[in-house]
């Protein structure tokens, strides 16, 4: 009990690349990269949703490909790239992932948005034009419960057209 | 996939197809705050104790332990709360359990600490002395005379409505038009069946999340994920006992709530830890907890006794509902009322008797998941109408048109119904899904149908305010207390302010959700929110049109009349030339003459008249609005595996006024795939009071692997009462999908299924029994 205040366990120093910036942060050994992120960086963006493994919404991307990060030790992640939602935005220019959203109406609550872009942002980079079977399979980790999945599916399909996202992203 | 909408009325902003442009940006960037997402300095982690017992007395709680662990900085239990009973009809209710538990999960006490994992170590030191006490987990068992009873002294209780009370019934309701036995002696086929459905859960990705503050005064501010701040206000300021304001509620944004984030979860708790430790407190439910304590859809039996004449007329209703509302009122009595309601609402029954009871159980509080009563109302008769157009050889459309309720006629309770456009929705889901041609057997072994359903829904009134401040440079700012909770109400919002100032929507912004800067709004519940909160905003920018352009008449010395506001510019009718910037009056108003451009507007939708003779204990014999729609589906079942596939879905609505067909179009696929969840997968289960599945691994949601393509039609039978036209949208596609879905089964497989889950393993069952 450091301090006397605290049950935390003993932390340490980990160097993590979030985002393409590389910081330091304190990390316990039982911490997900979820808690890292959302208590330790203050990177809120990514969602905590089940915190179980069921629900995708706090999907990120570990070298280019989606992650739950609830179930991953961020002490594992040193030395990986780890992009969240709050990375896909560059200087203030959204992706067309992004745009395609907005502009479908594929956001409502919005709480599986972030982890629905992650999932499509890697399938986006893999494939140019998925069918919708492909698209459909890349977010079944991801549950929304307010669109029906519908102008989800439509957007993905509408930023496909545009060509693939930044690819800077998931090099 | 563009909507079909029926109407060939002009469209200037209101009713273009508009994206996510209020909140949009902020959710696709992670920038949106979330309950969890308030920063504060300094904050503790709150954590809740919360029962394992479904039926105990509290013997003591000894918390000593906990309070003299190191980072511990408050502890509460229901000696720090003041004494007072809350609840939606019924005030049954404490906020942390006193002297008695009634489910598995109800708060025994919480504490603040340093952070979570001292938090959680405080919770294991706290000493709870349970007595076990009988339980009930069933509405028949506890209607049984010798029951145990979950309120002893129920009789006590205040409720805002009279209702019959005894024993564990919270509300026994009757609804009673003309004389059943004599429609049933005109009918040529009488019938009678129960069907059930088991407790649903709101299924939002986001638990909730709290916090608390209180500045040096002593008042109090809370950030939460609420769908309606000001009714989080009133029941934060009704049970601490503080004075309204003295009480800040800021929504927060909201990962769904579907009815299941209305009533007061851990606000009260958060409140209590914060003043005792006067620091900043957030608990954040984990989805375990959420499971475990948000309000449920209720659990149904509803027997429906119905015949028919051979010409196809329906002649006589005669039912009994069961809601299982678990260990308190809750929204029992609404959603039970409710339901009596909707079963004899969609078509013409000339004669018809219900009886409903809302039973108390040691299991979860249950509450107003999206069209509470409504699925389970339709499920019972939507199926019958099916089962009794077979027995009289007729072909449901028929049966649904000929016995359809138009404009003027009433619900049961005697609520008049306007701009019906039933028949209409009936004919365009006809159409479009072309309901003559037969079903193509497929050559794969697996057996095909059809089925429809219509539904009834009817939205909420309750007070809406708005204010609209037009600013110097002509742009508009939006004042309304109805959160955004992702159907869009924000976008509605700006396009009705934008449609009425002659502004572009992205010169109009929206502050909502704010207690203390907003005005009240009910909030998000009942599909309102475009009706009632829409009607106070046009009235709201109408008077600060009214305010420009009195003072441009007197500027360009021109009538009142002859004036308009377009483009951002005052226009002389007629005369280009004439044209004024509205920069300029505005900016002439706020600094020179006249003073700042605020309008403001106000609305409480009147509920219609209704017939107090017809019913007795009953909540809801009256709603501001109703609208109807149909669905089609068919579907593919599976003989081996009991797999139901849809193959087509049509959905359509009548909204009164479309006024962004992207939100309608989103509104529809989102309530139809939670009812199809719903109808194939869903269900909460229990055993001795105990949830077996509180995870989205058992609990099965629908993923974007099992949901089909949803067409949807929108139909426009405006309603004179309201702004616009504009009925709402949010719950009414929920009502149908289940009961067109069992249609289609059965006409697929001839198996008919009365109750829910529709699972693969019900469906082969059935189909075994067929078979034989
Ligand atoms: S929060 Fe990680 S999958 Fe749900
Ligand atoms: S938009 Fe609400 S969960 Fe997907």
């Amino acid at each position: 009990m450091s301090q006397g205040t605290s049950l935390r366990p003993a932390r340490r120093l980990a160097r993590l690349t979030v985002n393409r910036e590389t910081q330091e942060v304190l990390v316990a050994p039982s911490e997900s990269l979820l808690e890292t992120l959302r208590d330790g960086l203050r990177l809120t963006g990514t969602k905590r949703g089940c915190d179980t493994g069921d629900c995708g919404a706090c999907t990120v991307l570990v070298d280019g490909a989606p992650v739950v990060s609830c179930l991953a030790l961020s002490l594992n992640l040193e030395g990986r790239s780890i992009t969240t939602v709050e990375g896909l935005a560059q200087n203030g220019r959204l992706t067309p992932l992004q745009q395609a959203f907005i502009d479908s109406g594929a956001v409502q609550c919005g709480f599986c948005t972030p982890g629905m872009l992650m999932s499509a942002t890697a399938l986006l980079a893999e494939e140019r034009s998925p069918s919708e079977a492909a698209i459909r399979d890349a977010i079944a980790g991801n549950l929304c419960r307010c669109t029906g999945y519908i102008k989800i599916v439509e957007a993905i399909q509408a930023a496909a057209h545009q060509g693939a996202p930044n690819a800077s992203l998931v090099s | 996939m563009e909507s079909a909408i029926e109407s060939s009325a002009q469209k200037g902003v209101i009713g273009s197809r508009v994206g996510r442009l209020t909140d949009g940006y902020e959710k696709v960037t992670g920038v949106a705050r979330y309950g969890a997402d308030i920063e504060h300095a300094n904050c503790l982690a709150g954590m809740v104790l919360r029962s394992e017992h479904p039926h105990a007395r509290l013997r003591s709680i000894d918390t000593r332990r906990a309070e003299a662990l190191p980072g511990v900085k408050a502890v509460i239990t229901a000696a720090d709360a003041p004494q007072v009973l809350h609840g939606f009809t019924v005030h049954d209710q404490t906020i942390i359990a006193r002297e008695r538990v009634r489910y598995v999960g109800e708060p025994v006490a919480a504490v603040a600490a340093v952070d979570k994992a001292t938090a959680s170590e405080a919770l294991r030191l706290i000493r709870v002395e349970y007595e076990p006490l009988p339980a009930v987990f069933t509405p028949h068992d506890a209607l049984r005379s010798d029951a145990p009873l979950l309120h002893p002294n129920f009789a006590a209780y205040e409720s805002k409505v009279p209702l019959n009370r005894y024993g564990n019934v919270c509300c026994h309701a009757k609804i009673t038009n003309g004389e059943v036995a004599r429609g049933f002696d005109r009918s040529a086929v009488i019938i009678e069946n129960t069907f059930k459905t088991p407790h649903v859960h709101f299924g939002y990705i986001e638990p909730h999340a709290v916090s608390a503050a209180v500045d040096g005064r002593g008042f109090l501010t809370v950030w939460t994920s609420t769908q309606a701040p000001f009714v989080a206000r009133a029941a934060l300021s009704h049970t601490l006992k503080l004075p309204m304001h003295q009480v800040r509620v800021i929504g927060t944004a909201i990962g769904g709530g579907f009815g299941g984030k209305v009533e007061l979860l851990d606000e009260p708790l958060a409140a209590l830890l914060a003043i005792k430790a006067r620091r900043a407190v957030r608990i954040e439910m984990s989805m375990l907890e959420d499971f475990h304590v948000a309000q449920a859809r209720h659990a149904s039996e509803i027997t429906l006794k119905a015949g028919i004449s051979s010409d196809g007329m329906l002649q006589a209703f005669e039912g009994t509902v069961i809601m299982d509302t678990g260990a308190y009122a809750g929204f029992g009595p609404h959603t039970t009322s409710q339901a009596m309601v909707l079963l004899g609402s969609p078509y013409r029954v000339p004669h018809l008797r219900f009886e409903g009871f809302a039973v108390l159980t040691n299991k979860l509080n249950c509450g107003a998941l999206r069209a509470p009563g409504g699925p389970q109302a339709a499920l019972a008769c939507e199926s019958t109408i099916d089962m009794l157009a077979e027995k009289i050889g007729m072909d449901p459309f028929e049966v649904r048109l000929k016995n359809a309720k138009r404009s003027g006629d009433t619900t049961p309770t005697g609520c008049e119904l306007r701009a019906v456009a039933l028949e209409q929705t009936l004919r365009a889901a006809a159409e479009r899904f072309d309901w003559r041609r037969a079903v193509q057997r497929p050559s794969n072994g697996k057996l095909r149908g059809k089925g429809m359903a219509c539904g009834i829904w009817g939205g909420s009134g309750y007070g809406a305010g708005a204010t609209v401040r037009v600013n110097e440079d002509g742009t508009a700012t939006v004042f309304t207390g109805a959160v955004e909770t992702g159907a869009g109400s924000t976008i509605v919002a700006t396009q009705i302010v934008a449609e009425e100032l002659g502004l572009g929507v992205e010169d109009v912004h929206v502050v909502c959700g704010d207690t203390e800067s907003t005005p009240f709004d009910m909030g998000a519940i009942g599909s309102r929110t475009t009706v009632s909160t829409g009607q106070a905003l046009r009235q709201a920018a109408v008077d600060a049109k009214r305010k420009i352009l009195q003072e441009a008449a007197e500027q360009l010395e021109t009538r009142l009349d002859d004036l308009e506001l377009r483009g951002r510019q005052v226009l002389v009718k007629g005369v280009p030339s004439r044209a004024v910037p509205l920069r300029e009056i505005t900016t002439t108003l706020t600094m020179k003459h006249g003073g700042p451009v605020m309008g403001l507007g106000a609305c409480v939708m009147e509920l219609p008249g209704f017939d107090a003779a017809t019913y007795e204990s009953h909540t809801l014999p009256s709603k501001p609005w109703f609208t109807f729609g149909t669905q089609m589906v068919e579907v593919e079942v599976d003989p081996a595996s009991g797999d139901v596939e849809i193959i087509r879905f049509v959905a359509a609505h009548d909204v009164g006024r479309a006024i962004n067909p992207v939100g309608i179009e989103g509104q529809i696929h989102g309530a139809v795939t939670l009812a199809l969840g719903q109808a194939f997968s869903e269900q909460l289960v229990f055993q001795q009071g105990r949830l077996m599945n509180p995870n989205f691994l058992d609990y099965r949601m629908p993923t974007a692997l099992e949901t089909p393509h949803i067409e949807t039609i929108i139909i426009e039978a405006a309603d004179e009462e309201s702004a616009y036209g504009v009925k709402g949208v949010g719950e009414p596609p929920v009502p149908p999908v289940i009961p067109a879905i069992a249609n289609a089964i059965y006409n697929a497989t001839g198996a008919r299924i009365l109750e829910l889950p529709l699972s693969p393993e019900r469906v082969w069952l059935a189909l075994q029994k067929v078979a034989r």
